[in-house]
């Protein structure tokens, strides 16, 4: 049984940390309480604070180049169509965009069914550069558009059980060609904790370099949690169950020994084929070493504390 | 006829066969000359180097096998020409040069890891070894190759004799080694390593086949190669095929 922290235990005023930002059962029990206005405009001014709960080195990839939107919209790991990376960004050109909703339910007060279009409007829009590193050992630099995914859970007013939130990907064989074999069990399935999709850095992408998501980068609505393997960012998301219980999630389930549920970038935890103490990003040919939460421990390592940190891969 | 002239112009076939080796390199260079090596130039450069190698290998396993099916072939067809095992002696002499470009290529993709993705860190490339079984399938093909490429001159044939063959007969392992390596760094369910190991499967399948008697060996195999054509003894084609059938 996993518990993630509880908030606001200890903290000073001024401590920016990510906790702050985890709502937990008291404080969805005292919005329960309160009217349905008042918690509608609490829950809006908590998620628009968590953005700014966080200083802006956390959203620049520490000033590094962002990796060429030829790599980054030509380079995908996308079994949904395909398992070479060069043939996603032709054959992800099939899939339908239009019309496309995506479904909050489970463990809330409020589900809600939102369409891909109404997203910017209802959630707003801000470009954050994040690194990316994929636990095949590659890297990149991404400018990606979205906004903080905790805006749009809180919107469905997740009740004290919800302690993880699933994420459920498109499952459209007629379209996406890879899901005609069982590379894996489909419709892609992610997941994280609470805490995880609570925080500040969690980021739900629209849109790629200041344009819309590209189709072959997971259109119209993707993940990106900068300290975890690209594993953990699901594209093309239909449906986010909040749960009490872990779920399963699809690489895990192939292989739990290789891809852990926490999926956090962890330079000591080795992989059977692939080195995690380096990596490779795109566009150069020599490795680099690879940071302990590929570069955010600072925002992100205090969900963790207490943890074994070799089950943290 | 074509296998003739193959013979009669072997110059030319050993250098378009060295030219055909060389392409997967000489196409790495030119990419990286216009800076076009793609995304991830790191992986272009080991898949690259690595495939060839594995290719070429199999390659060398195909010379002897081939030999015997041109032949097979020939008589069924009732060519002039190739009915005659040494008709073929000609694609031995191929088999050093395909050896030692898999060689080439097996070294530049070590090369190119311990630069490239090691960073020459020997203390990083200890700890991985023990990791990642596929490494040390690696560096144990790599040092068996380099081994046969070291016995593989002319002068070095002479002076081993009798051992050459058995020691090259290493080159089994090479591809098993090499089948190792692939499989245990691709990722599960992927099918890049399949082609490679059915062809190998199929080449290594028919040594076992003569060394557990379940094929017929003939002459030409393990050294015992045949003669070549005497002009006092040919006999009309058709008679010749007669003969060489029933045999």
């Amino acid at each position: 049984m996993r518990h993630y922290r509880a908030l606001n235990t200890g903290l000073r005023e001024g401590d920016v940390t990510p906790e702050q930002w985890v709502l937990n059962r008291r404080h969805w029990a005292l919005l329960a309480t309160a009217g349905v206005a008042a918690a509608t405009q609490r829950i809006a001014a908590a998620a628009e604070s968590a953005d700014t709960a966080l200083p802006s080195a956390a959203f620049a990839a520490g000033g590094e180049a962002p990796t060429p939107l030829a790599d980054v919209a030509g380079y995908n790991n996308y079994y949904e169509f395909s398992t070479a990376k060069k043939a996603v960004k032709v054959l992800a050109q099939a899939l339908t965009l239009k019309p496309w909703t995506i479904t909050v339910d489970g463990e809330v007060e409020k589900a809600f069914t939102v369409d891909a279009d109404e997203l910017t409007r209802l959630f707003g829009s801000e470009e954050r550069i994040y690194r990316f590193r994929c636990v095949e050992g590659w890297s990149m630099v991404v400018p990606w558009s979205g906004f903080a995914l905790s805006r749009l859970l809180a919107r469905a007013r997740p009740t004290s059980r919800a302690k993880f939130v699933a994420f459920e990907s498109l499952q459209r064989s007629s379209e996406m060609i890879g899901q005609r074999s069982a590379a894996l069990a489909w419709p892609y399935r992610e997941a994280l904790r609470m805490d995880e999709a609570m925080h500040p850095l969690t980021f739900a992408v629209t849109g790629l370099y200041g344009q819309p998501l590209p189709k072959q980068n997971g259109a119209p609505l993707r993940l990106a949690l900068p300290w975890k393997y690209g594993y953990k960012n699901p594209k093309a998301i239909t449906r986010i169950h909040l749960l009490n219980e872990q779920p399963a999630t699809a690489w895990n389930q192939l292989s739990p020994s290789e891809y852990g549920f926490y999926g956090n970038v962890n330079p000591q935890v080795p992989h059977p084929r692939w080195s995690q103490a380096r990596e490779n990003r795109l566009g150069e040919l020599q490795k680099r070493p690879t940071l302990p939460f590929n570069g955010y421990a600072q925002w992100v390592a205090d969900l963790y504390q207490g943890q074994d940190p070799k089950n943290l891969f | 006829m074509l296998a003739s002239w193959l013979k009669n112009h072997f110059t030319l076939v050993w250098r378009t066969v060295f030219l055909c080796s060389a392409l997967p390199g000489l196409l790495l260079l030119a990419r990286f000359g216009v800076d076009d090596a793609g995304p991830n130039p790191l992986a272009l450069l080991l898949h690259t180097t690595g495939r060839s190698s594995l290719v070429l290998l199999t390659l060398t396993l195909v010379v002897t096998p081939l030999r015997r099916l041109l032949t097979n072939a020939s008589r069924f067809t009732n060519r002039r020409y190739g009915k005659r095992l040494s008709d073929w002696n000609w694609l031995i002499r191929l088999r050093r040069l395909l050896g030692l470009w898999c060689f080439t290529y097996a070294l530049a993709h070590g090369w190119v890891y311990c630069a490239f993705d090691l960073g020459y860190d020997w203390s990083a490339a200890w700890l991985e070894i023990g990791e990642k079984p596929y490494l040390l399938a690696g560096l144990a093909g790599l040092l068996l190759l380099a081994v046969l490429a070291a016995t593989s001159a002319p002068a070095m044939i002479r002076r081993l004799g009798r051992r050459w063959r058995p020691l090259h007969r290493l080159t089994y392992a090479v591809a098993v080694l090499g089948l190792l390596h692939f499989w245990w760094l691709s990722k599960p369910g992927l099918w890049a390593p399949w082609p490679d190991t059915l062809a190998l499967a199929l080449l290594l399948g028919y040594r076992l086949a003569l060394f557990g008697g379940l094929l017929e060996r003939w002459d030409g195999f393990d050294g015992k190669e045949s003669q070549e054509r005497q002009p006092g003894v040919l006999r009309p084609p058709a008679v010749a095929h007669f003969l060489e059938s029933t045999v």
